[in-house]
């Protein structure tokens, strides 16, 4: 009885250490395979990150000294998106196209519009930009620049277990172009998952 | 402080702020009619931003698609829903007080409504309905 005892506490030991050592390899990945290079690092992990990358958010931008000229002429219409979200070449064929963007005419006079794409350089998606702007970076390395942020991988990564009726169906957000519907601190540059607040529906837990 | 005082520096205030916004319009339009146009209409204006304009992709465009009818209401844009202040100087009291921003917006807005540039008698006219809401 007692050697019986003994047996299965040390192969309890064992399947528990087993356990651990396996759960520390494990990739957490969600049902379409996206994992870490999306979301990046989870829960501790993530902390750590953030701290060692500053506030980890896109407001440095904020802090530029071109920032307001930016927001003036580029949030008029929608919020002024924090360019950590699109890498330069994105920004550089936004800024090449403004008689039609998006279907309006958002000219502006060559000195002002050379300002902006300045700024947008400096700001931009890119290795070492912070938290976000990282991921963005990475996501589009080897693709062709798309004008839209909701087209990007890292976007789609995160918004995409999101159903339907909560963003188009939903008459208070209507489009996911809408950051601010869900997110109150975008235009800062603040996605931080745990203060989503989707309007009509709970808190987003994924 | 003396509420004589007070309310004359008040009407000062106001009264430079009404300025401000004839001279940025009479500046222009004073621009405008170098470039040759006739007399400023307002009511001409006033048709101008009520039209509803077709264009080639069978669309239709109107300041009021944004602006609403009444320039003295709040706007949205009709895709992003942002909203948009009043345009009518007595319901706004930064509209058509800055030179540059008028010019962009009419720049922008012509060419989106009418597909084109507005011309001088246009633009002339637009303010002068305008200046009046």
């Amino acid at each position: 009885m007692r050697k019986t005892s003994i047996s299965l506490l040390v192969a309890g030991a064992v399947g528990l250490a087993t356990l651990v050592l396996l759960a520390e390899d494990y990739e957490e990945r969600d049902d379409e395979g996206y994992g870490r290079e999306y979301f990046g690092a989870r829960g501790e992990d993530a902390d750590r990150e953030r701290r060692g990358r500053g506030n980890g958010s896109g407001s440095s931008a904020l802090s530029d000294p071109q920032y307001t000229l930016y927001k003036a002429e580029c949030s008029g219409c929608h919020i002024a998106y924090p360019p950590s979200l699109l890498p330069a070449a994105s920004w550089r064929a936004m800024m090449g196209s403004l008689q039609d963007h998006f279907g309006e005419n958002t000219e502006l006079d060559a000195a002002t519009a050379n300002q902006i794409m300045t700024f947008l350089d400096r700001q931009a998606a890119a290795r070492g930009t912070g938290e976000y702007g990282e991921r963005a970076w990475r996501a589009t390395v080897g693709r062709a620049p798309t004008l839209r942020i909701t087209e990007t991988d890292y976007f789609q990564g995160q918004h995409h277990e999101i159903p339907e009726k909560m963003v188009a169906g939903n008459p208070e957000v209507g489009s996911f172009s809408r950051c601010e519907a869900c997110h109150a601190g975008a235009e800062q540059g603040n996605f931080d998952e745990h203060s989503v607040r989707i309007p009509r529906y709970e808190r987003w837990d994924d | 402080m003396n509420p004589g005082i007070l309310a004359g520096s008040l009407l000062c205030c106001l009264l430079a702020a009404s300025a401000a916004q004839t001279d940025t319009v009479d500046d222009l339009l004073a621009t405008y009619s170098e470039e040759g146009t006739g007399p400023f209409d307002e009511s001409t204006g006033k048709a101008l931003w009520m039209r509803k304009l077709p264009l080639d992709d069978g669309a239709q465009r109107a300041c009021t698609s944004c602006h609403t009818a009444d320039p003295k209401q709040v706007g949205r844009h009709r895709v992003t829903g942002k909203r948009i202040e009043p345009l009518a100087p007595s319901a706004n009291g930064k509209r058509l007080t800055d030179r540059w921003q008028i010019e962009k917006w009419l720049g922008r807005n012509c060419k989106w409504t009418l597909g084109r540039a507005c011309t001088a008698q246009e633009k002339g006219d637009l303010l002068s309905f305008l200046r009046t809401q």
